[in-house]
Parts: structure tokens; sequence; C-alpha cells
């Protein structure tokens, strides 16, 4: 797990900090991450993600009595 | 994540444990989502339990594929963790519960009691280290995070947890004032211990993880005003990352690496090197506003003007969410580098209406105040 202060620095909640920085320095804060999928060229993922629906997420668990896995993530 | 490790087909065993859910954070749809379960760095994995919706585990970062089949099967075991635990369960059991909800000093003292108590060889001792880190620097607490890596970092030598003590020790110790006597040598010992886990081939971390080591190391070379190393450092850095974006199999996997490939360039002294990479990235991926939005960036290096506000331009059509306000900050600097403050300024007033739009859960009070700050500090 990365926890540097790069990591630190992805601080969904601070973009103030790259506001603040030159711009530069505010793409060095990033990890690299995954791009807009675009469907023409997307690699299949081997389990089957839901997109943005926590609600359909919610009524399936509950059915099937498993847990959820959220991955939280940004297109940069 | 998604492109590099999710796709790996050992992960199919696992497919039926979970409903898999991606919170694309940047969409407003989710931000409900966010507001219910607050996320501080990205990627954040979250187990969550469907019956209360409280989070049962958090792992903040990447992970390797062996590294998210134990996160996955550890949240199954949290989820399923009886009320009635007793023992060392009991005790990750409250600090993983103060960790999932984000109350970092609380978590921190309940891990160093689960890890005050845990045998050497307790297989949930490396997930208590790498939280107990995290949740000390997102506590501010340098001092904590200093002795838990001069402490934990010869058990964890030659493994990704030792790799996160090393870069969270030379975080810290670059963090302490230039006056501290034992600055330099705190400095060194975490310097070399990341350029010996970069140099550790047997090492099993990602790409991304390799990557980020070496951002830290040329901060660290820039830290001690050492010009030349860091921008060897950082061209060494852009080769590792070349060869990793040509092994990729699609675009999605090659862009991956395109953030930092900009900045090792940026450092390096090189940006003319990333232009061809991100306007291949541009013409792979044409809906994507990264492209654009790197470019910018990378022609502003170059003091070409021009070419940095269109790829500007295209960058703005294609972008959404809280990024609108990174990239129209990169515009403002562009005009303001090109000595045209009144576009700067009217640029990121755009940026301040943009920021009150956005959704509860999106919006940020800090950014806005920051915002503001920013243009009273301009001239008018």
């Amino acid at each position: 797990m990365k926890t540097s202060r790069l990591a630190q620095l992805l601080l969904a909640a601070s973009l103030v900090a790259a506001l603040s920085l030159a711009a530069h320095a505010a793409e060095a804060a990033k990890t690299p991450s995954k791009p807009k999928p675009a469907a023409a060229h997307a690699a299949q993922p081997a389990v089957p993600f839901l997109e943005d629906d926590y609600p359909e997420a919610l009524a399936q668990a509950r059915a099937r009595k498993v847990p959820i896995f959220i991955e939280a993530w940004a297109p940069w | 994540m998604r492109a590099n490790v999710f796709t790996d087909k050992s992960l199919a065993r696992q497919a039926g444990r979970f409903v898999w859910l991606a919170m694309n954070t940047e969409q407003a749809v989710n931000a409900p989502l966010r507001k219910q379960f607050p996320v501080a760095a990205l990627p954040t994995y979250l187990v969550v339990d469907p019956e209360d919706e409280k989070i049962a585990l958090r792992w903040v970062g990447g992970a390797t594929v062996p590294q998210l089949h134990k996160l996955l099967d550890d949240g199954v075991a949290a989820v399923e963790r009886k009320p009635g635990a007793r023992g060392l369960d009991a005790l990750l059991a409250t600090a993983d519960g103060h960790y999932a909800a984000q109350e970092d000093s609380a978590a921190a003292v309940a891990y160093r009691e689960v890890l005050a108590q845990a045998p050497a060889d307790w297989p949930q001792r490396a997930r208590a280290v790498d939280a107990l880190l995290f949740a000390q620097q997102m506590a501010d607490d340098n001092p904590a995070c200093l002795a838990l890596a001069q402490a934990e970092l010869p058990r964890y030598r030659g493994t990704p947890t030792g790799l996160g003590l090393a870069l969270g020790g030379l975080d810290a110790a670059l963090a302490l004032p230039a006056e501290d006597p034992d600055r330099a040598k705190l400095v060194a010992g975490f310097e070399a211990a990341a350029r010996a886990a970069l140099a550790d081939t047997a090492l099993k971390v990602s790409d991304d993880d390799r990557s980020s080591v070496y951002g830290t190391l040329v901060a660290a070379r820039d830290d001690a005003g050492d010009t030349t190393g860091k921008q060897q450092l950082a061209a060494e850095w852009a080769d590792f990352l070349d060869a990793a974006a040509a092994r990729a199999q699609t675009p999605e996997q090659r862009t991956v690496y395109d953030s930092h490939r900009l900045t090792a360039c940026l450092q390096a002294g090189t940006p003319e090197r990333v232009v061809p990479v991100l306007q291949a990235a541009e013409r792979d991926l044409p809906d994507d506003y990264n492209p654009p939005a790197r470019l910018a960036l990378a022609y502003k290096a170059l003091k070409q003007y021009d070419d940095a506000l269109a790829a500007s331009d295209r960058a703005l059509a294609r972008v959404y969410g809280p990024r609108q306000l990174v990239v129209l900050q990169a515009r403002a600097d562009i005009y303001a580098e090109q000595g045209d403050q009144a576009s700067a300024r009217r640029t990121l007033e755009e940026a301040l209406v943009a920021a009150a739009a956005l959704p509860a859960g999106q919006r940020s009070e800090r950014q806005i105040a920051a915002l503001k700050k920013k243009l009273e500090g301009m001239q008018p």
C-alpha cells in the first residue's frame, strides 16, 4: 500500500493543495490512475463491476447476502 | 488498478463473494455516496456490510494482485466477524472501525495497541502497520511516522510494507525543520532504504508504487539542492515509465503511466520528451480529458503558450466534476505566465463559480476559500 506523502497529496478533499501548487506539482501528486474508459479499447475486468449505481449494488448484496466491494477512483 | 490489476484472471474466483461497485468520485451522481463514504485519497477500496451499510474494511492506495486477494479475504472476515470477538481480533476490529470512519487519531491509538500485542508472525500484522502509517500521516503526526518507520522497517525490508515504511519515513524526515539536528541523518537513512527497495527486483510491488518511489527520491534530491542528481534520477524515472508503458497491452493500460511520465519529464527538464506520448494518448482516447490537460502543462513548460491554451480548450470541452477546477487553475497559470493577468483572473473567477456549483460531497469549502484567497492576491 502506498502511504507516502505523494499518496497524501492525493487527498480528494484537498484540491486546495493542487490549486496552490504549480501545475506540474499537482501532476506529481497523483498516483497513476485509470483513464476514462473507452469502450472500444477497454480491458475487461475479471470481476463484474457495476458502474456508479450504489442502490443497485446494495439491493444485489442484500439479496445475495454478500458484502459490497467499492472501488473509489477518479479518471485522472 | 482497473486496467492492470482487476483484469487479472485469478480474481475470477473472488467474483461471487462480493457485489462489485466502481465509484467514479468525479461523477455528480456519486456525490451522495462520497458523503456517506468519505474518501481521503485515491484509489480507496471499501468492503461494506450491506446489512448496516457500515465500512468493514478500508484500504487506501494501490495494491498488487496478491495484496488484493488478501484484502478481499480480510474484508469477508471483517464482515463475518462476530460482535463477541475477543483478544487481538477484537482489538483489530476496533482499530479497523476507527480507520474505516477516518477517525485517524483514534485508529492510530488502536493499531498501536494491536501491534503491541500481536505476535511477530501474525498474518494481519503487515496490514495493521500499513494502516497505522497512513492513519498517522492523515493525523499529521510526523514524529509518530518517523518512530513507526524506524521501528518496523527492519522487520519488513523487502516487502511492500517495507517500501511504504521507507517512503513514509523519508517523507516524514523531509518534513522536519531544517534546523533539526537529526534531519540529515534521517533523510539519508530513509533515502538509502528507498533506493535499496527500488533496486530490489524481487520486491513484488506494482509499477505504480515503484514509480512513486522515484517521485519521492526525486523530491529528496530536490530538497538537497542537488539539481544534477534530481534530473538524472528523473530521467531514469522516465525511462522506467517508458518501459512499463511499452509492456501495456491496451491504450488504457499505457495511459495509466502518463501523469507520472509528465512529472518525470518536467523534473528532468525534458518536457518535449512527453509531448508525443500525450499526443498519442489523445488520439487513442479522444473522449478523455486527461491527455489534453497534460499536454497543456507540457506546452506551458516549453513556453508554447498558444499550444498550451489550445490543449486546455480541448480538455475543458471534455472535463467534468471537481477536476474542471484543476484544469481551469492550470489555464490561469498559463495566462499568468504569458503576462495576461486579466485573463488569468477571469479564469480563476470561472473556477470559483464552478467550485461553488459542485454538489455536496464534491464541493469543498477549503477549495473555495483557496480560490478566493488566490484571487485577492492578484492584481485587479
